[in-house]
């Protein structure tokens, strides 16, 4: 590593304010695989480390950070499916969690909400993650995976749609 | 719908936005341990590290193949001559004899045959 400690200074701060919902918003878009999320997480700070040194505009270092994950969450989703179709190894998503050792509140729950997210195509799923359950606005999410803010309008309402009718009952649960 | 804002939900109608709130509050990462955090932490320093060593070694080994590179090209040609030019010989000797001593310059034995002659002539 370099050893600029202006840089050092930076990074330290990037990390610690963006590790947790970096982690989160990794965990979400790969279908809850902690493993996965986490390698995922480490490989965005590393590519972006080499970036910080140039970049000076803080405002827009959010958005700048999460399309550095959200490709690198597309990078590993294309490196999965090239080693299953090597190996014909079609092993189900890891929803469960190796580190998750606190009791999670209900398993069948987030396993369910998972498939349904991860049956989601990619555009959809992006969509989804980044506006409803990460909370970005359209524009950022759409700065975030690279596409226009009317696509993704068109992909959060086809989302919406698909996981209205496979989770119907979520919906209702608590409205009725 | 404005793009801007941050709590887009709330352009949803209650049945969507109560969907969207269930699921957000089910689906997400366990909260990490501090253990975690800086188990983290760490991997990414030692992801950098071996990533600056690799840099090293890649720079190093371009270097390297360059310097073996012309080595090669060098070793490969063959040893060609200048090529005579007059003009150039001529300005050399002017500037590597002094002015007027052209005599002193001949061989000792054309100096004598030189001076048998002079003399003969009664110079």
């Amino acid at each position: 590593m370099q050893s600029d400690p202006d840089l050092e200074r930076r990074f330290d701060a990037f990390v610690n304010g963006y590790r947790d919902r970096a982690v989160g918003m990794a965990w979400r878009l790969l279908g809850g695989d902690g493993a996965a999320a986490e390698d995922v997480v480490q490989e965005a700070f590393a590519r972006a480390y080499r970036g910080l040194a140039r970049f000076r505009d803080d405002a827009k270092l959010s958005t700048w950070f999460y399309r550095i994950l959200v490709n690198e969450v597309r990078r590993y989703q294309r490196w999965k499916i090239v080693r299953r179709s090597r190996t014909a190894d079609r092993e189900p998503d890891a929803i469960e969690d190796p580190r998750a050792s606190a009791p999670r509140p209900d398993p069948a729950l987030r396993r369910r909400i998972g498939e349904a997210i991860a049956a989601l195509p990619r555009g959809q799923r992006e969509a989804f993650v980044l506006v409803h359950l990460e909370g970005l606005t359209l524009v950022e999410a759409a700065s975030a995976t690279g596409r226009a803010v009317g696509t993704m309008k068109s992909h959060l309402h086809r989302a919406l749609a698909s996981l209205r009718s496979r989770l119907a009952d979520l919906a209702t649960e608590e409205t009725r | 719908m404005n793009a801007d804002r941050p709590h887009f939900d709330r352009d949803l109608d209650l049945g969507d936005a109560e969907l969207v709130r269930r699921i957000a509050e089910s689906y997400r990462a366990p909260e990490p341990s501090a253990a975690e955090r800086v188990a983290l932490r760490a991997r990414i320093d030692a992801r950098l590290q071996r990533r600056s060593v690799r840099r090293l070694w890649v720079a190093g080994a371009a270097t390297a193949g360059v310097a073996a590179a012309i080595a090669l090209l060098r070793a490969g040609e063959p040893a060609v001559a200048p090529a005579p030019d007059a003009a150039a010989d001529e300005a050399l000797l002017a500037l590597a004899a002094p002015a007027g001593a052209e005599e002193e310059a001949l061989p000792d034995d054309y100096q004598a045959i030189e001076d048998l002659l002079l003399e003969g002539e009664g110079v």
